[in-house]
């Protein structure tokens, strides 16, 4: 990580809590954790709470379609730590070979037509921000996503265009299969907030 | 300014929840001044110091490429880690904006022409409820907490 100081600048429970997950899962918290415990009332908090309520919320989205966008926008962004942590809850919830698919081609990926029209409208505003107008939402609407259906897919895209940055940005260190698979059953099994 | 709708204060609302992070990190106590952040959240290159430009201007467009050198050409001007750190969020924070932004925008747009009658009507699909994952989900956990 190319901010070492963050890993050293947590309040004491949250040195406790960390130390906690490292002797439990035997290994040392992913460089995510220290970023969010790091001055958690600057970023940490307020971040996790929104992924938290978007990821895990209530949706017109199942929890796995939802993790496979946040794996789409990922891989779209070359983000290889988000990319592999929620393509790790993808593979856990809707098998390994959808995510294999979609990052191959959405287009031609055994999705239903809702979520079908979710990944253009995530490609364009991922890359495209500025070429994003109400035909793609329009098209959503028409393969059934509700108006609230498509901002969830706009705030997914939101929060993984922000993550994806800070990721690089400060280089977190890449887990192997083993890790991405033991970080995905914990978010699975106690979400995002670090509350 | 965000594209924020009026969400009648419901503060579990995801504009509501993205508003308070914005705050935080563009308006929050800091060891970098406020207006610093909203210029690289907004990168205003024209606006941000020289050594920060490039940057910024990686982050915004291509992450992927920021290397450890330019990381430490800021630590080496004087900027302290603790301020990276908060310039880092602010640009990555803005990247999310610009397409938080986009996105309500054009649902706001095709929600006026469905309103004219210019385009196709919304058929209701049923909301999943939030404490209860799905059964193949479940099964998963399970699954790897027998691992």
């Amino acid at each position: 990580m190319r901010l070492p100081s963050l890993s050293r600048s947590w309040r004491f429970s949250d040195r406790v809590k960390l130390k906690m997950i490292r002797i439990a899962s035997g290994r040392p918290p992913a460089d995510i954790l220290k970023i969010l415990h790091y001055r958690r009332e600057f970023f940490g908090e307020p971040f996790t709470t929104w992924v938290h309520q978007v990821l895990r919320g209530p949706s017109e989205w199942s929890i796995g379609e939802r993790e496979l966008m946040a794996t789409f926008v990922s891989n779209l962004n070359q983000c290889r730590f988000c990319a592999g942590s929620h393509g790790a809850i993808v593979d856990a919830t809707l098998g390994p070979e959808v995510t294999t698919a979609v990052l191959a081609d959405w287009r031609t990926a055994p999705l239903r037509a809702p979520l079908r029209a979710a990944f253009a409208l995530l490609e364009t505003l991922t890359l495209q921000p500025g070429e994003v107008g109400p035909e793609l939402v329009e098209a959503a609407y028409a393969h059934g996503v509700t108006e609230q259906g498509v901002r969830d897919v706009v705030h997914v895209c939101a929060i993984f265009c922000t993550i994806n940055r800070i990721a690089d940005a400060v280089d977190f260190a890449i887990p192997d299969d083993k890790g991405f698979q033991g970080d995905a059953y914990q978010l699975l099994k106690r979400g995002y907030a670090i509350g | 300014m965000p594209l924020v709708p009026d969400t009648d204060n419901d503060d579990t609302a995801p504009e509501s929840l993205f508003a308070v992070l914005r705050h935080a990190v563009l308006d929050g106590p800091g060891s970098t001044p406020s207006r610093v952040r909203h210029v690289v959240a907004h990168a205003k290159l024209d606006e941000v110091s020289h050594e920060l430009r490039g940057y910024v201007d990686t982050m915004r467009e291509h992450a992927w490429r920021s290397t450890d050198e330019q990381v430490r050409d800021l630590l080496s001007v004087g900027w302290s880690e603790d301020q990276v750190f908060e310039l880092t969020v602010a640009v990555a924070l803005g990247a999310g904006q610009r397409r938080l932004d986009a996105g309500l925008a054009a649902i706001a747009r095709a929600e006026a022409r469905l309103a004219d009658g210019d385009a196709t009507p919304v058929r209701v699909v049923p909301a999943q409820p939030a404490a209860t994952l799905p059964p193949g989900v479940q099964a998963e956990v399970t699954r790897h907490a027998a691992a």
